[in-house]
């Protein structure tokens, strides 16, 4: 008792000034959990004649819009005399309440100033989704009254549908009171879309209709709504509304199988080709790069499920090109939270006004979605150059050619419900037999093929399209040729601000849409002046572009269809310096280095150029032999008893040992072109340059090769360590199972010790045994383990007894302060199981007496059955090769039994798929090859003791990759995105921070944050 | 701030000599007061922190954490949960009777008889002096959470101002015991119930890590490989500050009256917070106010002749460390962690587990079937500021299961579906919210305020209807406060 005043005086002191030192502040947010956002076009001034005095704005329709003047850098508005202007309405989720935000302005509207803090309208608990109608008045433009506009919200806790007057948003209307109306729903909507009639027949009772996602009531909910934007009136309806329903159908299983990537043949059809390395004047398409294979993405295609019952999370009204296709060319796509689909409905009425929901044949996306966007249709590859700019020419003719030969690719993208990830699915043409199918865009190790190599988990989706203008066949609001008419533009025309043809794809005369002198005639566009856009760069937006809001508070960008590709690739402003010469026009060679840009469909968007430098080492590698280190010279020599060899499968090569190819005397001059190939889709990153003497050409010999791809590339640390841990094998749990009534040390002698350890997953971890091993080469002897004798395991852990209290024999079983021992007990694996390994000793009988003697219980003098100890399991005779980022590679699997077991059905390896080799073991003096690097250790006949001495090899890849993206300030949960085209600002949603992010897309940055 | 040396009885000189003497002086009066100092009032709750239903669901536990110091000990109190339910429910139609005295916007609130004394001023407002306190101990301080044992008959509660564990007895009527003198009005804990046996951990050089600062109980036999013999007793798990997790058992033995500590393991981090157990892997959990991740660590109990009849050396369990699962896909822009509660989904045919996060403020669902050594996040759902607390239920009616997440910055209470990921509801206006108990059966949460002293009744019906579909155009859909249980302390800023 005595010592509690002490205790206490301390505790209350740390209370008093701990406390006081960091105090929480806590200031009212503008907004509470910000969530769905929409936009609402507002007119400022009296454009359609109404009364000068009348103060009142009017929500006009988003097309007035159409051109809203983005603010310059210096936020000077480009062209003052616009009358529209944009406000944003923005869901609070936690307070029920819509506020808005004047985006002309950026300032948030207070519907009541009386009140401190900001008012918002009230709209009903847990507000998700928010659809605004503006529609054209039906009478003549000079005399119409102000337009009506109304606004819907679907509230997810109130399971309930509100709607009221659009103005009632607006700073001019500052009343609050209860909505125009509110109507219950099946269960709580996680989403809303509006469909209009726009070819309504005159006095038609259905104007429109709204859907609603009710995930749990596994159904669409379909309010008709009339000519005053009101619900339908139905006496029988508790609420008086008029609501249809369309519970999601269960498609039977051969639905949901994936569609397969085939040719007309049925050959696997490659859907995304090979990079693109650009210079300002030269497209160079690489090859050399493994694209992603349709048919391995397939197999990896398990359909997965999350139940039985669809739970609509998502809507997506899609237009099609009408006459496209037999399907109706208005669909409504619904993203499932449970099934793994896509479900799609065709979208019409009734001959009285009812509204239709038709099922179609859904997509089969193997996984349930829960978010969607879809990109407009978008030539297939990108444009090549030429040296001349076509003329903005109408002519259908003459932007298609005579063959109509452009081909147009879409693009549905979704985030997966199960990890986040993004896939891609092709939508281009519903009579196509790839339609549907879920598209292998990704190679990345570790990542699903069919997914987009994005840096996290993504939690909404948007798609950017600036300068951009896809016709769909309709009439285009602005006069390209001067005739004083509007113009129709054919399907998937592409037009900047100006109204220049920019590109029409493949194959027509038109396509050649690019040149120099455009390129550096973007920066004279009066558009553009006062923006920060320069050069065509990474960050200047101007194409098609996915963006990705991810769960690391980032926003990454996605090429689509970058109309600046063929302007990018060099810092060299004049066009007669060639990114590949690297000398200027006096043929002197320049100092800088040369540097492209790479590109590709369904990448992520490279940050910056990438010289060919930075694709190789950025240090030599080290080496090390017992005591011995060094970095290792580039003919591969650098320690005493080891070098790097050449990787090579020649014999002649291997009979080199630690000797170069190319020196004199060796046997192989002249130099065979063979010895200097690395695997296919690699090259030398490391290596000393030799020249043949026949034909006097200089190569590197290759002594590391590494993936030259930049979208491929990991910038990590590889280690290659003799006998070293492989990651993840330590247990807590191990304990000997062996014979009754038999002794440890003669049961381990005899072969009759299993070690039984549940906590860890052997298996899953890529542990071999001999056995093991065996089985599988002799299936495949080619196979990479083949020759390899298996694992050992260490027993890891102090003796029971205090060390205090040890004997002197005991002593060496003691960890030091580094964790090390003087002694530890090795085990050969023969077998190994998910959970138990039979060892054999890899010591002498004397080591595992001594360690039955010092490791028993306390007070008793032999091991106990069922004891406890701390283990590992390291190579046998190999090195461990791990990358600090992709970690250990193996293809092993729990066989039938728990055995484990190599798995060569469906983990092949293909001698030209660098990624097949999931090899995490490297045998001495053998090509060891992982889908990052490949290098040889090669033993010199010189050193001595090599087998018993530790050994390693590190060398570090750099990626010279950087993402394009952008990372807000603050902890970030992205919510939702949304994208202005009109104003190229996208918005995307903190819900962590209680604030909207303004992000303009030239250049692609943070522009502003509301909160 | 009242110290115990402020109120030393021993006349203390003041001195006249230098500083060195004055601080022999004061050394020595801290050391020779012989003073108990202030014992905690008679049901008064001060600065709660920690609290449980029983086994029945008649009777809440609140432990009183003496956060300031204001008194000498901690206290325990059991609440006849039955009448306040009945006496909040009451409450609206008392405030709607123009001739009853409560007066209130429908918030009622109740005080045990014990303050009627002392508090008797306040009868002339809306506060009910109601018996609804079932007993009461004296405790440590600074109980720091709180786990009722598999049979419901003992309570067990990391003290950080003993640095150790404190047991309290209970039966089904609220009753509390704890070595004390039982007769009286205010039963003090022997130090006896103050502390674990740790004789058998000291012949193995294991010594009991201080500042416990998270508890979970269950039964020992779950600890047992599938197969073995049935065994005895109850586990009981403490996190510690520094970075160490304990297992003891209890109840294994009848000759040992005292929880016995088994094992200890360190390394697990750092400001570790809470621990929670995932039955499926086997494996503790711990969430950590610094770390990128989470700890996690087995516990491997020996066992002679595996598989069918084999039985189980308890005295030999051992902890041992497991992988660090690492988040993936989280931003953590001040390059550190914060997860301040864990929850693994109560269903039985759903892996998911919850961390609760405060960088972002956020509530993560993962998949622990996913793990390999990294935390991939399948939803982050944001939530109010200072997120602290985690409680997730099912309501089967409903066929939801929810999440509650007390959030002390933002003063609120979030509740979260976990399948749709959709806020449902907020419970505003709270003090400082701290745990949440959640009383299925009776649509009911109980929120400890930590700095108003009380305990806050939720009503979850409103939510629960609407849930359900079971409501009207207009009709509210959040959670509802009802009345609280204790006076309100009005607190100074604690900075």
């Amino acid at each position: 008792m005595r010592r509690l005043p002490v205790f206490a005086l301390a505790l209350a002191c740390a209370a008093l000034f701990g406390c006081r030192s960091d105090p929480v502040l806590v200031v009212p947010a503008t907004f509470e959990r910000p969530g769905a956002l929409a936009f609402v076009c507002v007119r400022e001034t009296n454009a359609f004649g109404v009364d000068e005095d009348d103060e009142v704005q009017a929500i006009v329709p988003f097309e007035n819009c159409r051109g809203f003047p983005a603010r310059t850098d210096t936020d000077e508005r480009i062209e003052p005399s616009f009358d529209y202007v944009v406000d944003l309405l923005v869901a609070q989720t936690a307070r029920g309440e819509v506020g808005t935000v004047d985006l002309d302005r950026g300032a948030v509207l207070d519907l009541d100033a009386r009140v401190p803090g900001f008012t918002f309208r009230r709209v009903g608990e847990g507000p998700t989704a928010i659809v605004v109608r503006a529609r054209k008045p039906p009478e003549a433009l000079a005399t119409a009254p102000v337009p009506r506009s109304t606004t819907y919200v679907a509230s997810f806790a109130s399971r309930s549908l509100a709607w009221l007057p659009t103005r009632e948003f607006n700073r001019q209307l500052v009343t609050a009171g209860d909505a125009e109306g509110e109507a219950l729903l099946a269960g709580g909507p996680a989403a809303l879309a509006l469909v209009e009639r726009d070819d309504a027949p005159e006095g038609e009772a259905v104007t429109g209709f709204l859907v609603a996602a009710i995930p749990e009531a596994g159904a669409l909910e379909v309010v008709p709504l009339g000519a005053d934007d009101a619900p339908l009136a139905d006496a029988a309806d508790a609420d008086g509304i008029q609501r249809l329903r369309f519970p999601l159908p269960v498609p039977d299983a051969a639905a949901l199988e994936p569609v397969p990537l085939v040719d007309a043949l049925g050959e696997p059809l490659v859907r995304t080709g090979a990079y693109r390395r650009l210079c300002r004047d030269q497209v160079d398409a690489r090859d050399d790069v493994r694209t992603p294979d349709a048919a391995q993405a397939q197999a990896e295609a398990e359909v997965v499920p999350l139940g039985a019952t669809p739970a609509p999370l998502d809507l997506e009204v899609v237009d099609l090109d009408p006459g496209s296709s037999a399907e109706p060319p208005r669909q409504l796509w619904v993203a499932d939270g449970v099934l793994p689909l896509v479900h799609r409905y065709g979208l019409g009425v009734e001959a009285d006004g009812t509204p239709r929901l038709d099922a179609l044949p859904p997509l089969p996306t193997g996984v349930p979605v829960r978010s969607l966007a879809v990109s407009p249709p978008v030539p297939s590859t990108i444009p090549e150059t030429t040296d001349a700019l076509p003329e903005p020419d109408l002519d259908e003719a003459a932007l298609y050619g005579a063959d109509d030969e452009v081909v147009f690719e879409r693009f549905l993208y979704a985030i997966d419900a199960t990890d986040g990830s993004v896939l891609v699915v092709d939508v281009s043409d519903p009579g196509s037999a790839t339609f549907g199918a879920v598209l292998p865009v990704t190679t990345e190790e570790g990542e699903p093929a069919a997914r987009l190599a994005l840096r996290a988990a993504a939690d909404a989706l948007a798609v950017v399209t600036n300068d951009v203008l896809v016709a769909n066949g309709e009439d285009f609001a602005g006069d390209l040729d001067g005739d004083g008419d509007l113009e129709t533009l054919p399907r998937g025309t592409f037009i900047d601000r100006a109204g220049a043809i920019l590109d029409v794809g493949e194959g027509s005369d038109a396509n050649a849409a690019f040149d120099l002198n455009w390129c550096d005639s973007r920066l004279d566009d009066p558009r553009r002046v006062g923006l920060a856009a320069d050069l065509p760069g990474p960050t200047n937006l101007r194409g098609v572009f996915l963006v990705a809001a991810l769960a690391t508070g980032e926003l990454q960008i996605v090429d689509v269809h970058d109309l600046d590709a063929t302007c990018r690739g060099s810092f060299f402003r004049d066009e007669t310096l060639r990114c590949d010469v690297g000398r200027d026009d006096q043929g002197n060679e320049v100092s800088e280095r040369d540097s492209f840009a790479y590109v590709a469909r369904h990448r992520p968007r490279i940050g910056g150029l990438i010289s060919t430098e930075d694709l190789n080492l950025p240090a030599s590698p080290a080496l090390t032999l017992g005591t011995s280190a060094a970095s290792v010279n580039e003919d591969g020599s650098g320690v005493l008893g080891l070098c790097l060899g050449v990787v090579n499968p020649d014999p002649a090569v291997e009979a080199l040992g630690c000797a170069s190819p190319s020196a004199p005397g060796m046997g192989l001059d002249p130099l065979p072109l063979s010895v200097l190939s690395c695997p296919r889709f690699m090259a030398p990153v490391f290596g000393e340059t030799a020249t043949n003497t026949d034909t006097n050409q200089q190569a590197v010999v290759p002594r590391i090769c590494a993936t030259l791809s930049p979208f491929d590339r990991r910038g990590e640390t590889w280690r290659a360590e003799w006998q070293g841990l492989i990651p993840g094998t330590g247990g807590g749990a191990a304990r000997f199972d062996r014979p009754e009534g038999t002794s440890f040390v003669d049961a381990l002698f005899a072969g009759q010790v299993v070690v039984r350890d549940e906590s860890v997953s052997h298996c899953t971890r890529g542990v071999l045994g001999r056995e093991n091993v065996e089985v599988a080469c002799a299936e495949d002897p080619a196979a990479p383990e083949c020759g390899y004798g298996g694992d050992r395991l260490r027993i890891a852990d102090d003796p029971p007894t205090p060390r205090a209290d040890a004997s002197a024999r005991c002593e060496v079983f003691y960890a030091d302060r580094d964790g090390d021992r003087a002694l530890e007990l090795e085990m050969n694996i023969v077998r190994s199981e998910q959970g138990a390994l039979t060892v054999t000793p890899a010591t002498g009988r004397d080591v595992a007496e001594r360690f039955a003697e010092c490791y028993a219980p306390i007070g008793e003098d032999a091991l106990a059955p069922g004891q406890l100890f701390e283990s590992v399991v390291l190579t046998g005779d190999a090195y461990v090769v791990t990358g600090t980022l992709t970690g250990f590679l193996h293809r092993v699997v729990e066989g039938p039994g728990g055995l484990c077991t190599v798995d060569l059905a469906n983990q092949p390896v293909d001698e030209n798929d660098p990624t097949t080799f999931r090899n995490g073991r490297a045998l001495l003096n053998a090509i060891y090859r992982n889908p990052q690097v490949a290098f040889r250790i090669t033993p010199d006949p010189l050193g001595e003791g090599l087998g018993d001495q530790s050994s390693r090899l590190t060398f570090t890849l750099q990626d010279p990759a950087t993402d394009a993206f952008v990372n807000p300030d603050g902890t970030a949960v992205f919510s939702g995105l949304s994208y202005l085209p009109e104003a190229r600002r996208l918005y995307a949603v903190d819900a962590n921070g209680d604030r909207i992010l303004e992000l303009s897309v030239e250049p692609f940055a943070t522009r502003r944050a509301i909160d | 701030m009242p110290l115990a040396a402020d109120r030393c009885p021993v006349r203390c000189r003041s001195p006249h000599g230098g500083a060195l003497v004055v601080g022999l002086l004061a050394m020595t009066a801290l050391f020779a007061c012989e003073t108990d100092g202030q014992s905690p009032p008679s049901g008064q709750l001060f600065f709660p922190s920690a609290m449980t239903l029983s086994a029945n669901g008649d009777v809440l536990y609140v432990a009183n954490s003496n956060f300031d110091l204001r008194f000498n000990r901690g206290a325990l109190h059991s609440y006849d949960l039955t009448r306040l339910n009945a006496l909040m429910d009451a409450c609206p139609r008392l405030v709607d009777d123009p001739t009853n005295r409560i007066t209130s916007a429908g918030e009622c609130q109740v005080l045990p008889l014990e303050l009627e004394d002392r508090l008797g001023e306040l009868r002339q407002e809306d506060v009910r002096f109601e018996d609804v306190l079932l007993d009461q101990v004296q405790t440590g301080s600074f109980a720091d959470g709180m786990a009722l044992g598999p049979e419901g008959r003992r309570l067990y509660l990391p003290m950080r101002g003993d640095a150790n564990l404190t047991f309290v007895d209970t039966d089904e009527s609220g009753g509390l015991s704890c070595g004390g003198d039982e007769s009286a009005d205010f039963e003090r804990c022997s130090a006896d119930f103050a502390r674990v046996d740790e004789s058998l951990a000291r012949e193995r050089d294991v010594t009991l890590p201080n500042d416990p600062v998270g508890v979970i109980a269950g039964p020992f036999a779950d600890l047992m490989p599938p197969g073995s013999a049935p065994v005895d007793g109850a586990y009981v798990l403490f996190a510690h500050r520094g970075g160490s997790a304990s297992l003891f058992v209890d109840g294994d033995q009848d000759d040992r009256p005292s929880p016995r500590l088994l094992a200890t393991l360190g390394g697990l981090g750092s400001l570790l917070v809470d621990v929670t157990f995932d039955d499926a892997s086997g494996l503790g959990w711990l969430a950590s106010a610094t770390t990128v991740g989470v700890a996690r660590f087995g516990i491997a109990a020996e066992v002679i002749e595996a598989g069918a009849g084999g039985f189980a050396q308890i005295e030999r369990t051992q902890l041992y460390r497991s992988r660090t699962l690492v988040f993936e896909d989280l931003d953590t822009s001040r390059g550190f962690g914060d997860v301040r509660a864990l929850a693994i989904d109560p269903r039985p045919d759903v892996r998911r587990a919850y961390l609760l996060n405060r960088t972002p403020n956020a509530l993560l669902v993962t998949d622990p079937e996913a793990m390999d050594d990294r935390i991939r996040v399948l939803r982050r759902v944001p939530v109010g500021l200072g997120p602290s607390k985690l409680t997730v239920e099912t309501f089967p009616t409903e066929g939801r299961t929810l999440a509650f997440v007390s959030c002390f910055d933002s003063q609120d209470v979030w509740v979260v579906d976990v399948d749709l990921g959709a806020l449902v509801g907020i419970v505003r206006n709270l003090g400082g919210p701290f745990e949440i108990v959640v009383d299925v059966p009776r649509q009911r949460a109980y929120v400890l305020d930590f700095v108003a002293s009380t305990v806050r009744f939720v009503d979850l019906a409103p939510m629960l209807a609407c849930l359900r579909g079971d409501l009207m155009t207009g009709d509210e859909c959040s959670p509802q406060l009802l009345g609280l249980l204790g006076r309100p302390a009005a607190r100074d800023e604690l900075n």
